[in-house]
């Protein structure tokens, strides 16, 4: 089509379709994929015949041979209109497997079974403090934030680095419920040293100025109180939901976020009932017992919108079951800013959560120019730091322990700040595999600088001759090779990403021509 | 068939859940389009021998009646389908308004005033670049006619550039007249950081 109306048209595609992988990460997509997968392919016991989506099917147009079916085709389409009335019509499908379940909440089988499997792990367990003994949890928490200032006279900020705030928190708690403390170190980390140079005159003008720095006022994870929380499941999920939680406390507080003496969690941030569930069970929590924290697990199994992740690599590397959970907000944006939680199903214990920020809440913007409130009128420039990702915390050690001051090794390993992504592979290959029609198979040779951190996958992408880009592999395999199932059109791309992100791409390479055995129509 | 049925479509979900994203966004907000696509690979799978050695057209078929479904479902008119440029500029969702030019403008207009039939023939084409021996398979009528229904709907569409500024139905209303001023860059500046 060389028409310049079409061109015309063309032009007004909606710039979300362009940027499908921005819209629909691959993350979000591959979750989709796994929660699909977990229907059985004969499954309709989750149809509903009365609601059914009916999906009328295609005409035959695929070269004007009917496919096997299409009898059943026109039956479906029929019915599609009868619905309402013919419901033997419809039931006679569901078995078919020609009707569709609407449903949008319907809670992916994996997620919930993980947290089921989960809930009875550890409702067995035998980790109760005795008399005398202690609960000792340690957690890192990492807060990533934006760093902006507001040049003198702009009305909108500037965005100046990144940075992260990682927290480690200690809390013992005896079982009596007594004699808990929390000691906490904080400290700032930057993802590259250019981040930290940006920042740091910033950060020194903001301590000068007299107004609090981010690491001097969220310090000290408060202790939630959970004696006496009833462990029947639906009247768990209800005090949950009206958040009727009490904080014991940060070390130290004056903000909103750490508390200072009892406070309701309500004060806090919204949560979710999967949230504040979470929240419960990734502690430091007073009063939990194994029937609590088997409660807790079916409170999260039971809640709608949760999305199986699959096997997850917690940030101190315990591997666990990831899931998501979207509860509130709208379907999109609530999965892709998801609370997500990595459980290990076999011990019952959580070994990371990770809290999304209300997008609606403006976190507070700190300023330089004096006590915060007062009018400013000699400032230059204005710092201040701003939440901008969700906020993780990786348990690192827990168990029991004799005495207030004694600490457990870590489980897993605490990983360095991964600060440069790898370089792009090279030597990638392309062959046209013989007597298997359009399949190719790319092979590439893994880049020489890996960054900070090992390659932890290759994202195979094809550029297609109509100027799009198409995704074949987003990152899930650290093999170097990959078979596509496709006639490619276009030129191959690898790039390699690890925990930082994904690198630059490698040269590309064009596919063979594609062996003609399938004329178009 | 070689490969397990799981693996199957799993890859005809990597090779095509990207394209079917691309054409329910062009057509529907974020949160219907991904519900859609749940549903139309949903089908896909419980359906994976109906598959077609070509599935675009297959899936796009099976998309486009999904997506009539969930709007019917939602009480939603179905009238105007397709979702422009510009539509959600006053979200502050694209920084893409500012470049509108005139002429793109006019072609808006134009393309809003034609029939949603004249529309998806003509998107299909241009927006998902399909042949038009593909496009007849998403609409379920034959090639001949999808060539028929092409050069009638381009003809229209010729014909209400020439006249768009005077249709009516072109007029831009308020909110399209603010979707195209200037200077949003100042909102969309959030999303970019």
């Amino acid at each position: 089509m060389t028409d310049d109306t079409l061109e015309l048209v063309r032009s007004l595609r909606h710039p979300d379709a362009e940027r499908v992988d921005e819209v629909f990460p691959a993350a979000l997509r591959d979750a989709l994929l796994d929660s699909i997968l977990t229907i059985g392919r004969d499954d309709s016991s989750a149809t509903d015949p009365g609601l059914g989506l009916g999906i009328s099917p295609l005409a035959s147009a695929q070269g004007g041979v009917p496919a096997p079916g299409e009898a059943h085709r026109q039956h479906s389409h029929r019915a599609l209109i009868w619905s309402a009335i013919a419901v033997s019509v419809a039931a006679a499908l569901v078995a078919l497997g020609l009707v569709v379940a609407p449903g949008p909440t319907r809670p992916p089988l994996a997620a919930a079974a993980v947290l089921k499997e989960a809930a009875a792990a550890a409702g067995q367990a035998q980790s109760a403090p005795g008399p005398g003994q202690y609960e000792y949890i340690e957690t890192e928490t990492r807060y990533e934030m934006a760093l902006y200032v507001f040049p003198a006279g702009a009305s909108t900020e500037t965005p100046v680095a990144t940075a992260y705030f990682d927290e480690t928190n200690q809390a013992w708690i005896s079982a009596t419920g007594t004699g808990h403390h929390v000691a906490t170190a904080g400290a700032w980390q930057y993802p590259s040293a250019a981040d930290e140079a940006a920042w740091k005159p910033h950060q020194t003008a903001l301590r000068q100025s007299g107004a609090s720095d981010f690491g001097e006022m969220q310090t000290g994870q408060p202790i939630v109180d959970a004696t006496g929380l009833p462990t029947d499941p639906s009247q768990l999920a209800s005090v949950i939901a009206q958040r009727k939680l009490v904080v014991n406390g940060g070390v130290s507080g004056g903000d909103t976020l750490g508390g200072r003496g009892p406070s309701r969690l309500e004060d806090r941030l919204p949560y979710s009932v999967f949230e504040g569930a979470a929240v419960l069970l990734i502690g430091p929590t007073e009063g939990m017992t194994p029937a609590l924290a088997k409660a807790l697990f079916q409170v999260m199994a039971s809640q709608p919108g949760t999305t199986s992740l699959g096997t997850v690599t917690a940030h101190d590397g315990q591997r666990g079951e990831g899931v998501a959970s979207s509860a509130g907000g709208s379907s999109v944006d609530r999965l892709m800013s998801a609370d997500r939680v990595i459980v290990d199903p076999t011990t019952g214990r959580l070994l990371q959560a990770t809290f999304a920020m209300p997008s609606s809440t403006t976190m507070p913007k700190f300023q330089s120019c004096g006590p915060v409130g007062q009018t400013t009128t000699t400032c230059v420039t204005r710092p201040f730091q701003s939440w901008t990702a969700p906020v993780w915390t990786d348990v690192v050690a827990s168990g029991v322990v004799n005495s207030p001051t004694a600490t457990l090794p870590a489980t897993g390993t605490i990983r360095p700040v991964v600060t440069e992504v790898p370089g792009p592979p090279t030597h990638v290959a392309i062959t046209d595999l013989p007597g298997a029609g359009s399949n190719v198979h790319i092979s590439w040779t893994p880049p020489a600088d890996t960054g900070t951190g090992p390659v932890t996958g290759y994202v195979v992408h094809e550029a297609l001759a109509n100027g799009g880009n198409e995704i074949h592999t987003g990152g899930h395999t650290t093999a170097t090779e990959y078979t596509v199932r496709a006639t490619p059109t276009g030129t191959f791309i690898v790039q390699a990403q690890n925990a930082k992100g994904t690198g630059p791409p490698s040269a590309p390479a064009k596919a063979p021509p594609a062996t003609p055995t399938d004329p178009a129509p | 068939m070689n490969g397990t049925d799981e693996e199957l479509f799993e890859a005809l979900f990597r090779e095509q859940s990207r394209l079917v994203a691309a054409y329910l966004l062009s057509r529907a907000d974020r949160d219907l389009a991904y519900d859609a696509l749940a549903r139309t690979f949903e089908v896909a799978w419980r359906r994976l021998e109906d598959v077609p050695a070509d599935p675009f057209p297959w899936l796009l078929g099976v998309a486009r009646r999904v997506l009539s479904e969930l709007r019917r479902a939602q009480g939603r008119r179905e009238a105007l389908v397709e979702r422009f440029v510009g539509q959600e500029a006053d979200l502050g969702r694209t920084a893409d308004v500012a470049e509108l030019s005139v002429e793109r403008l006019a072609a808006l207009h134009a393309l809003r005033s034609l029939s949603a039939a004249d529309r998806e023939v003509l998107l299909l084409v241009a927006w998902e670049g399909l042949t038009q021996a593909q496009a007849a398979g998403v609409l379920g009528c034959s090639r001949g006619a999808f060539a028929l229904r092409l050069h009638r709907a381009r003809a229209r569409l010729r014909a209400q550039l020439g006249t768009a500024p005077k249709d009516p139905r072109g007029q831009p209303d308020p909110t399209r007249t603010k979707a195209i001023r200037p200077g949003l860059g100042a909102a969309v500046n959030e999303e970019a950081l």
